[in-house]
């Protein structure tokens, strides 16, 4: 059975190479949008991002780490203090992401303990919570080095609080440079991944399509006249759709990567986001192939759906707010640039990603187990 | 080595194909004779294993049709089945490949299917530069790629040139010849005529005759047929035709708009009523032939209705 498989997800790619279109949507398109667009906003992208700083623990110390902030800031990020709980500081719409300082945090500094800072954030805003966590992670090392300080100064029965101070007062690592957060995250990084899902719906579409293409034209029932069964068919056309889908949206990011420096984070994590997303998209052509009347209704429901998702997700307007903002979350798109934008401007790791990944592959299997069942029902008896 | 019995397969309200049996023996050429819309796609489909019949039973050398069993079959279907944008050499490397031929085996069987249907010099060219005989005969090649011992032949000429008609012709000729059983459908007679040594004639899903050419013919008994070339209105020409058709001893009348065949008892007895009627009709008869008894004539004889209708 593996054998026909192979063999018929073989042939699937054989075609592909030779379809110039293909070729053109699954690369040169991806890259060259997210070329023009990079550059169009590589001197004017702008971050507009709003984080609270919460002090709950109200001592010198956290006044001073929150004081420092808010008179830190840069383009496009800005640091104001909460009065209100941090969750209603977010439900209120005025900030993206809240840092709180937690109560006992000067105690814990003071006597040695590690400190455990708390980000608030909504993940249908990754960027600003990434920003957050960076910020968070850079106090977390101040408070570290403050840490270490007091246990030395105590042990040599000498006065550690100058040391204390300038170790908690001190500038967290954060830098803003234009179109760039933490001098990782470019504008390419997130368009590119963007607009290649948005082209890896028609290029995965038109494979899924495939399958009743080759009934209409007789080469299917000529594969069934073989000893094949219908499961290796479907199984085959389901493999050489995820290798296209995967190949080229790796080969968008190696290029944009390696070719435009356009950083999209830790490969493990990129490459598992890219496998996730391409099983999310393979799935979902599969159930509208399955569910779809005919072959041309099946193209245009991929066409609007592509693009509803591709809106709705993010793809062109990443900073929007409001119902585009809350959309994001129940689209692939919008969960695999989340997942992108973690991997990119907050440096997070393949485990920070998981979720994203995990419910991506779920959306990519479910759709897909529905839609292969309504294909062999439709095509294939 | 085939065994087909009480076959049936209905789309909705429609039978398709209604208790049809026949059986083909190794190295014998079965004709399905019959118009478009009789049945023969679909019986061949559930032959093939690609439909599933409603009841009935396809036996091939005396054991049911198995998935592990259908490389016993090489199907040519009517469409051309082939990918366009590959060489027929690519073509035949993928179903060879998936009739578990490997290798060395592979090569050879590939370099002699393409000589078979006279294609070894365009091996490498895509299919959709091919000439619709070529496309044709690349696609009898898949069929008889892996060996098979039952051949499958639907309507195989349709739309192809005199000569590269001619020429699949010969190859099936050949094929039956080799030892080879092969079921060929068509709705030309001449071809059934010339290659089948015995043909099932099928009509609105039914086998309604089966036979040899000779024993065909019988079907006819003293019956020939008349055809009649005549000037005049469509009109005037199908009012004759229904009073042809009421004339004693006429078993069936076919054509339009200038000729007229006439199946009747005796034919030569009916040409001076036949032609009285056309003048009365206001009609020309410029033309009368009495025909040597073919298929085409035992079709009309028992539908009452001609092969291409």
């Amino acid at each position: 059975m593996w054998r026909h498989v192979w063999l018929i997800a073989a042939n699937g790619l054989r075609r592909s190479l030779r379809d110039r279109s293909i070729l053109i949507q699954a690369i040169v398109a991806p890259i060259l949008i997210a070329v023009v667009v990079g550059a169009a906003f590589g001197s004017g992208f702008s971050l507009n991002v709003t984080v609270g700083i919460k002090d709950a623990d109200g001592s010198d110390i956290s006044e001073q780490i929150a004081q420092g902030l808010t008179g830190a800031g840069g383009d496009g990020i800005a640091f104001s203090s909460v009065d209100a709980d941090a969750d209603a500081a977010l439900d209120s719409g005025a900030y993206d992401a809240v840092i709180v300082l937690p109560a006992g945090l000067s105690d814990a500094v003071l006597s040695g303990e590690p400190a455990q800072l708390d980000v608030v954030g909504e993940a249908k805003d990754p960027l600003a919570q990434s920003v957050a966590e960076s910020v968070a992670a850079g106090i977390a090392a101040n408070l570290q080095t403050a840490r270490v300080t007091a246990v030395a100064a105590t042990s040599a029965g000498v006065d550690a609080g100058p040391a204390i101070q300038r170790a908690v007062t001190a500038t967290p690592p954060l830098t803003v440079e234009q179109g760039e957060v933490t001098g990782t995250f470019s504008v390419m990084a997130y368009f590119a991944p963007g607009v290649a899902m948005l082209f890896l719906f028609f290029i995965i579409g038109n494979g899924a399509r495939s399958i009743i293409e080759e009934r209409r034209e007789g080469t299917l029932p000529r594969i069934l006249a073989a000893p094949v069964s219908p499961a290796s068919v479907l199984l085959g056309k389901t493999v050489g759709v995820l290798i296209v889908g995967i190949v080229s949206m790796t080969l968008v990011w190696l290029i944009t990567w390696l070719g435009f420096g356009a950083y999209w984070g830790d490969p493990i994590g990129v490459f598992l986001v890219i496998v996730a997303a391409v099983v999310a998209i393979a799935g979902i052509s599969l159930l509208i192939t399955g569910l779809a009347r005919t072959e041309n209704q099946a193209d245009a429901l991929t066409t609007i759906i592509a693009l509803l998702f591709a809106v709705a997700g993010g793809t062109f307007f990443y900073g929007a707010s409001g119902v585009l903002s809350d959309l994001r979350l129940f689209t692939p798109n919008g969960q695999a640039l989340a997942a992108f934008v973690n991997l990119a401007a907050a440096q997070a790791d393949v485990v920070e990603v998981l979720p994203q990944i995990l419910l991506l592959t779920g959306i990519g299997v479910g759709c897909a187990a529905v839609g292969l069942v309504a294909l062999r029902n439709k095509v294939l008896t | 080595m085939l065994q087909v019995t009480d076959l049936v397969r209905r789309f909705g309200d429609h039978t398709a194909v209604d208790r049809v049996s026949f059986q083909i023996q190794p190295g014998e050429t079965y004709g399905l004779l019959g118009p478009n819309g009789a049945g023969k796609t679909t019986t061949i489909s559930m032959i093939a294993g690609l439909l599933t019949p409603d009841s009935g039973e396809v036996e091939l050398l005396g054991e049911p049709l198995t998935s592990g069993r259908k490389s016993l079959i090489g199907l040519v279907p009517q469409d051309i089945a082939l990918y366009p944008d590959l060489s027929a050499l690519e073509n035949l490397q993928f179903f060879g490949k998936l009739q578990n031929l490997h290798g060395e085996h592979l090569k050879q069987r590939i370099a002699h299917v393409l000589d078979v249907v006279g294609l070894t010099d365009r091996a490498k060219d895509r299919i959709d530069t091919y000439s619709g005989g070529m496309k044709r005969r690349a696609n009898i090649a898949v069929g008889l790629l892996h060996e098979p011992q039952l051949l499958i032949l639907d309507e195989p000429t349709v739309g192809v040139d005199p000569q590269s008609r001619n020429s699949i012709l010969e190859a099936v000729d050949v094929l039956g010849g080799s030892g080879m059983a092969v079921l060929y459908t068509t709705h030309y007679m001449e071809e059934a005529e010339r290659l089948c040594d015995r043909v099932g004639i099928i009509d609105s899903g039914r086998l309604i005759a089966e036979g040899t050419r000779d024993e065909l013919m019988q079907r006819l008994g003293e019956n020939s047929t008349v055809t009649f070339r005549v000037n005049g209105g469509a009109e005037q020409t199908h009012a004759w035709r229904v009073e042809l058709a009421g004339m004693p001893g006429v078993s069936g009348v076919q054509g339009e708009d200038g000729q007229v065949a006439v199946v009747a008892a005796n034919g030569p007895s009916l040409i001076a009523p036949a032609v009285q009627a056309a003048q009365s009709h206001g009609l020309d008869v410029v033309g009368v032939e009495v025909a040597e008894p073919d298929l085409e004539a035992v079709f009309l004889h028992l539908t009452g209705k001609a092969l291409r209708d």
